[in-house]
Formats: structure tokens, sequence, C-alpha cells
């Protein structure tokens, strides 16, 4: 199946979810945040959200600014 | 004599608040905060990019600072809202700077948005600092929606160049009941000092302890300007005047 990753389409296995599908990233769930389909994803949900085909993920973090 | 600076119920000590871009790397951060006494601290929020392994920047600030995220790269006032949401959901805080800029020569920022923004972010219970031109009537306007401290620009970001604003940066210290902090454009301690001296709440900056030789040392320099600086404030400077006034006695010359 494919999801869009940040504007970007990825293939990924199905049955994944959000959790480790950061892990599989290298990512900490803790330092990211992600969007959802267009909506905030609170971090207690990241491991009951089941990617599925054609979802939209934004995940993002803080960097050094002004 | 106490002298805290108040800002969403929060008490701060120092009224230097700094950035943590263009840092040749981000583990000289640590380093940064403790040699400018700062409390505050600004990062911004990006996509996350997969094909490079940057570090994470929240791994070199305390937890004891006070986190201040901003909305760069917002050019209107939804996408700002959607930036500070996100931001919030990150779990650090519920502090913003707003920052929406369509220009990209100048980044001068757009008040009308802005505004809009800080409307509705106060209206959810951000504590909502937004970054201005220092427009007398813009900075009313952010008073009414409610924001928490207005920022007006010394000159544009990133450029060095001092209180290029200064006439219009009084007027707002005078006329506005927030804390009026200067952000953006200061270049040089004395640049701080002067804002502090004029009545200036505090000062945010980036780039001119970014940029210099030795970082650290200038964020001591900055962090020590600042405290002159509103300490010369408090104390009251003197009159100015245009023909010279003795300082030493004019009677009992040794010749007399």
């Amino acid at each position: 199946m494919e999801i869009i990753l940040n504007g970007s389409p990825v293939t990924l296995e199905s049955g994944m979810n959000v959790s480790q599908f950061l892990i599989a990233k290298s990512l900490h769930p803790e330092t990211v945040i992600v969007e959802y389909n267009g909506e905030i994803l609170k971090k207690n949900k990241y491991i009951q959200v089941v990617l599925q085909d054609k979802d939209c993920l934004e995940i993002m973090n803080f960097v050094g600014g002004g | 004599m106490s002298d805290e600076l108040i800002i969403g119920g929060k008490s701060l000590k120092s009224r230097l608040f700094i950035g943590t871009g263009k840092y040749s790397t981000d583990a000289i951060i640590p380093e940064i905060i403790r040699k400018s006494g700062s409390e505050v601290i600004t990062v911004a929020l990006r996509r996350v990019d997969f094909n490079s392994s940057t570090g994470n920047v929240m791994d070199h600030i305390p937890k004891s600072m006070q986190l201040l995220p901003n909305t760069s790269g917002a050019r209107n006032a939804q996408e700002a809202i959607r930036i500070a949401r996100l931001a919030k959901a990150a779990g650090c805080g519920n502090w913003i700077k707003i920052e929406v800029i369509s220009d990209n020569k100048y980044l001068l920022p757009d008040g009308y948005e802005t505004i809009k923004a800080t409307e509705v972010l106060a209206a959810e219970g951000f504590v909502v600092l937004p970054y201005i031109s220092p427009d007398l009537m813009v900075a009313k306007n952010l008073v009414q929606v409610g924001a928490a401290a207005v920022m007006p620009l010394g000159a544009p970001i990133g450029t060095n160049r001092g209180l290029k604003t200064k006439e219009l940066l009084k007027i707002l210290i005078e006329e506005i009941p927030l804390p009026v902090i200067v952000d953006a454009g200061i270049g040089k301690p004395s640049d701080a000092c002067e804002a502090m001296e004029m009545g200036a709440a505090a000062c945010l900056l980036n780039t001119a302890i970014a940029s210099a030789n030795h970082p650290d040392v200038m964020a001591e320099a900055f962090g020590l300007a600042v405290i002159a600086g509103r300490k010369a404030y408090l104390a009251g400077l003197g009159n100015t005047q245009q023909y010279a006034a003795a300082s030493s006695p004019l009677t009992g010359f040794l010749d007399n």
C-alpha cells in the first residue's frame, strides 16, 4: 500500500501503526509531531492508529530558529 | 530591587530571549544558554527530512527553559494558527511567537494576518508573542485581541544592523501597556543595551550571537548588556544638554 508522507508517496507494508512506522523511520515518537489526514494526532493514539492505503501523514519536529 | 518580567503569568529574571538557529552545531546551545543567562528560547517547526540525519534541537535545550516556538514559514494567519497548534501538540507549553511573513527580501511581517492569528490563538489560551513592524496601530490592535507582549523589529531579521526603527520603538514603549520586546536586527550588545535603556521589556536575538566568532563569549556579552541597559532604565537617565556643565565645583581654585 501507499501513503503520502510529508507530501511524497511512500510504499509500506499494511498493518503498521503510527508508532511502529515512526520507529521504522528511526524517529522517537516522543520528539516528533504527527498530523494524520489533516488532524493533529495525540501521542497516546500512535499505537491505536493503523495506517491505511492513501493515508496522509505529516511528521514534524523542532529545529533551530530565531 | 525585585525587577522580574512577567509574561503569560510566568516570572522571568532574565530579559534576554535567544534563538537556536544558525549555530555551527546545536551542541553549543547549552553553553550559549548558560553564558547568556537566558530563560526563554525560540525554536522552529519543520517537516522531518528523511534524507538527512540531522539531530533534534530539543536534545540540547534544558527542560528548565521556557520554549517559544515560532511560526516561521507561515505566510498567512491560517498557516500560523496551524503551526501554533502543532507546536502545542508537541507538549512543550502554550507560548507561541507569531511570525507571518510573505515578503522574502526583507522578511517584514504582515501586521493584518498577525492580528488575525493572535486573536484566534489568544482565545484558545496560547500566550501569544507576535513579531511585528513597530507600527503603533498594529500594536494597539494586538493589545485588544489578547497578545501577551509585542515584539517589534529593530532592523530586518538577520541583518545585525541595530535599532534602525528607534523612534518608532520609543512610541510603542510609551503607548503600549504590554511588554515591548525588541526582536530582530540587534547586532551588537550596545544595541541591546540601548533598547533596554529606552525601556524595552526584553530583547530577542539570534544571529548576533550565532554569527560571532566566539558565540559563547558573545552570549555572555549580550547577557551583561541587557542587565546594564535595564539597570540604567530603572536608575533614570540624566538629561542631555547642548553646553558643558562642570562636574567639579567652580569655586575654591588654588590660585584664588
